[in-house]
């Protein structure tokens, strides 16, 4: 017995924000527990439906935080990412068909990050959000989220100049196989 | 490309959802609450995010709880991460700075505050005043238009615990004469209550002359010109001091010009950005840590030490991380005792008329 303003309600949180907090999932636990991820955490919107802000996106995104750290805490989780992470580089990679891609060598030094980096840079390039809404889904100050995103650039730059010698050597590879044929 | 589009360009198509799982399914799952709870942990994140507590339960069943208003908060996210070095605050402040817009206007309005340590008393016991006022300034940014400030005398009162002291031992004087340039007394008093609102109009002021870049006239023409990276600011500013004849030491020097692109010129946040920027790379700039300005408005400062001929003084800079704005600047002499302060609060453009009383 559902009330409808509230099932109406819910159904446009989720169709606004599904894509999104699907797009989080995957970029924390992987594809393979993406669906689960989100699943769970829009199960926690519906339960809490008059918890939910008006400007939904960052509740839903700290939500989905909690259930990845609580629910795939080690080796599922570490699997599922590892796989995803390797299938984003390999996805760019065959994006084009000579020369290294820039795209490529971004992903391969992301990689290369620890998990709270890439989350605090992936948050404001690919979760389109604010600094300061960033900010409350790590829970953190928008400060402290300003001085810990500049470290985190700063890692991706250096990881960047590493990762671009070992995309250019894995293409070189790639053409000599080609010219062998 | 710089790292941030690079990044964004970067986003994978595997972030994509290729369906839409119907949310019928979600709301067919119960919502009271009276399922087994098992408290198993708690979380609260600081901001909207409520506290959940979470079961694997194996299947998508998950009992949760409301957290009390003031839950433990997670460990991992406790703590305010500071920058470790003047370096790294500057260059976080040029970050926050180039994510501003760009935006013009009829006037540029600067609202400033200033402070003064002055000495006074009889010549037996002299003690230090500190005196304040605040101005808030319309620029014109077009030919034509008139430039004024908006002053107002805050008052004066003792500017230490000791200085109080010798105050009341000189009567508790509500104020003190000014002394002329010879010695003599002027006539005119500091008053250690504020004063009115006054209108003052700036006669004699253009976009020529309205804008003063490291103390010196600057054209806005100019500001618009400036080189948007750090290398390329430094080398316009040294080719400046070249030209106008400045002789202090380099660093000193670029540090207040910095100083004053940042806190109170109307140039674009990239300007801003590489400003800060170019004072990252400057030697003898030392991280003071947290800071607040006279009006109790929290930051973090930099410091500059300069030996000039009245002895060492520590040059402040008060920074907000946040937003890169720069707060205030405060200059201490070598006791360490707050000299004088210029703090800034609101600046921005205004396309409405200036006050006219």
């Amino acid at each position: 017995m559902t009330d409808p303003d509230d099932a109406r309600r819910f159904t446009a949180i989720y169709d606004a924000h599904h894509a999104q907090v699907y797009a989080y999932a995957v970029s924390r636990a992987g594809r393979q527990l993406a669906d689960d991820v989100v699943s769970d955490t829009f199960v926690v919107a519906w339960r809490k439906l008059h918890a939910v802000p008006d400007a939904a996106l960052p509740w839903l995104l700290g939500v989905a935080r909690n259930v990845v750290r609580e629910r795939y805490r080690d080796e599922a989780r570490q699997a599922s990412l590892a796989a995803e992470l390797r299938a984003w580089v390999a996805e760019a990679n065959a994006d084009v068909a000579d020369g290294v891609t820039e795209r490529a060598v971004v992903l391969a030094a992301l990689a290369t990050l620890r998990d709270d980096d890439r989350e605090l840079l992936t948050l404001m390039a690919w979760h389109d959000l604010s600094a300061r809404d960033a900010a409350r889904v790590v829970g953190c100050s928008t400060a402290t989220f300003f001085v810990r995103l500049h470290r985190a650039r700063k890692r991706l730059q250096e990881a960047m100049t590493g990762a671009n010698e070992v995309a250019r050597r894995s293409q070189m590879s790639f053409s000599t196989e080609e010219f062998s044929k | 490309m710089n790292l941030q589009k690079k990044l964004a360009d970067a986003r994978p198509r595997r972030l994509d959802p290729t369906h839409r799982p119907d949310p019928a399914v979600i709301m067919a799952q119960p919502r009271q609450t009276d399922t087994v709870r098992r408290p198993v942990r708690r979380l609260v994140l600081a901001g909207l995010v409520p506290a959940v507590a979470i079961v694997a339960a194996g299947a998508v069943f998950l009992s949760n709880q409301t957290a009390p208003e003031n839950g433990p908060t997670t460990a991992h996210t406790t703590g305010t991460e500071v920058p470790k070095s003047a370096h790294e605050l500057l260059l976080v402040a040029a970050e926050r700075s180039e994510s501003g817009t760009a935006t013009s206007g009829r006037y540029w309005v600067l609202p400033t505050e200033f402070g003064n340590r002055m000495e006074v008393g009889p010549p037996e016991r002299r003690y230090h005043i500190m005196i304040r006022h605040s101005m808030e300034m319309w620029l014109a940014t077009r030919s034509g238009d008139e430039s004024l400030g908006v002053e107002q005398n805050l008052g004066a009162e003792p500017a230490s615990p000791e200085d109080e002291a010798a105050w009341r031992a000189d009567g508790s004087p509500t104020r003190w004469p000014i002394p002329g340039p010879d010695g003599t007394p002027s006539g005119k008093f500091y008053e250690a209550a504020p004063g009115p609102k006054g209108i003052r109009p700036f006669e004699g002021h253009d976009t020529t002359n309205n804008f003063l870049l490291g103390g010196n006239p600057v054209t806005l023409t100019e500001l618009t010109t400036l080189p948007t990276d750090a290398a390329g600011l430094k080398a316009w500013l040294l080719n400046r001091f070249q030209v106008l004849g400045l002789e202090e030491p380099q660093d000193y020097m670029l540090f207040w010009h910095a100083k004053s692109l940042v806190m109170d010129l109307p140039v674009t946040p990239a300007v801003r950005a590489a400003a800060y920027r170019m004072m990252a790379d400057l030697t003898g700039v030392t991280l003071l840590g947290n800071a607040t300005d006279q009006r109790g408005r929290s930051g973090m400062a930099v410091a500059y030490t300069h030996d000039g001929d009245g002895g060492s003084s520590e040059f402040r800079l008060i920074i907000d991380p946040a937003t890169g704005q720069a707060l205030a600047e405060e200059t201490r002499n070598s006791a360490g005792e707050l000299a004088s302060y210029t703090l800034v609060d609101g600046m921005g453009f205004r396309d409405e008329e200036p006050p006219t009383t």
